[in-house]
């Protein structure tokens, strides 16, 4: 695997964020508060195990005999996403030992990997297609999270709720104005193609 | 598209239905307290026989009700939110009892904060929504082991609220015989009727 050192390092990462994740004083800690849990170590298992699957020749290959299209990465990737933003899901994975597991094993490959396959395989309208969805989704449930006056989880404090909703209605908000500044400004503008041509 | 990667497509998207239908108990439950609900309707669950203090300091246990259901919500007599909306909500449910000449259902309220709640703190939380005795019981686990259980048992979430107190399941839990057989909401207007039909 000399040949391949930052596949190496990518697993290294996916492991060491997995082992943490189960050992009980960081679960705990990664656990403590919603934001926390939902946007520090989902996120950080997803990435990791996304970063695996890009780095990985032999992953992209068995993929690309699997799901030449990203299709069924696509739709699975994003039910299985929806699937973890359940406040039902996020309580049980802190208290049941078995859901802790499921998530641990199941975010990096069926939400990570999944996810960065179907992006590497769609062109840029599928692309667009699934930025608009995602911050839709985050939009959507961090509007939920903010207004609700109910406490959704058992877990977790309704302050610490509106505090998740806020920042999931940030991250879409500020990465929506990035992409739209980036597109506006960056290298795709129609007159630098005309330049071009 | 090739039909082989329209229909694994489609298998991805039944698979991911099915897991979440799965999970959310057919698209009813999103929240844990309604998971709750919709599990132990599904199938009741079996209770320890929990040994209480009573407001009055005698020590009871849920087999002393054995001919009546009993709708057990959990309270901390501190608690300046739900736990007084729980409060005004029994003693609704009280009054519904004194009309009514069904005798099957008892009130309970249990105290997750049993260092804290004494019989006598337990006491003027009762006089303070007019309790009577004869139809509701206050009181608090016997000792630690026994809330232990009753956590357990029941699923029952109770989580430090930050300000010295505690943010816990608000559900009513009617218990019969020693099986835990449903979980209402307690603003459920459907109680009154069920408390008159003898639960």
């Amino acid at each position: 695997m000399a040949a391949e050192p930052w596949h190496d390092a990518a697993r290294t990462f996916l492991v060491a964020v997995s082992v943490a994740g189960l050992f009980p004083p960081v679960a705990a800690l990664f656990e403590a508060s919603m934001q926390m849990h939902m946007l520090v170590q989902m996120p950080l298992l997803a990435v990791c195990g996304g970063y695996l699957l890009y780095r990985s020749t032999r992953l992209r290959g068995w993929m690309a005999r699997v799901d030449p299209s990203g299709g069924i990465a696509l739709v699975f990737g994003s039910g299985w996403m929806i699937y973890w933003m359940l406040p039902l899901t996020l309580d049980l994975a802190t208290f049941e030992p078995a859901m802790r597991l499921l998530k641990i094993v199941t975010v990096p490959v069926c939400v990570g990997a999944a996810l960065t396959w179907a992006w590497l395989r769609l062109g840029p309208i599928g692309r667009g297609v699934m930025l608009l969805e995602g911050w839709a989704m985050f939009g959507r449930l961090g509007w939920v999270f903010l207004i609700s006056p109910e406490q959704l989880c058992s877990n977790y404090l309704i302050d610490d709720q509106q505090r998740t909703g806020s920042l999931l209605l940030g991250a879409a908000l500020v990465s929506a104005v990035g992409l739209a500044l980036w597109a506006l400004f960056g290298p795709f503008r129609k007159s630098h193609r005309t330049e071009l041509a | 598209m090739s039909a082989r990667t329209a229909i694994g497509i489609a298998l991805a998207g039944c698979l991911v239905t099915a897991l979440l239908w799965q999970r959310t108990a057919g698209f009813s439950a999103f929240t844990y307290e309604t998971w709750r609900q919709v599990e132990v309707a599904r199938e009741a669950v079996p209770v320890s026989d929990w040994r209480l203090q009573d407001a009055q300091g005698d020590f009871v246990r849920l087999s002393d009700w054995s001919d009546q259901t009993l709708l057990v919500g959990f309270i901390f007599t501190r608690c300046p939110t739900v736990c007084v909306a729980l409060g005004s909500r029994y003693q609704q449910l009280q009054r519904t009892l004194q009309v009514g000449t069904s005798t099957d259902v008892h009130l309970l309220s249990v105290s997750i904060d049993p260092d804290w709640d004494t019989p006598p703190r337990l006491d003027a939380y009762q006089r303070r929504y007019d309790g009577l005795q004869a139809s509701w019981t206050v009181a608090r686990p016997a000792d630690a082991q026994v809330l232990d259980d009753i956590i357990r048992e029941t699923g029952l979430r109770v989580i430090p609220d930050g300000l010295g107190g505690f943010a816990h399941s608000e559900s009513l839990h009617w218990i019969r015989d020693g099986r835990l057989l449903r979980i209402s909401d307690w603003r459920d207007p459907e109680l009154e009727t069920m408390i008159t039909n003898g639960g």
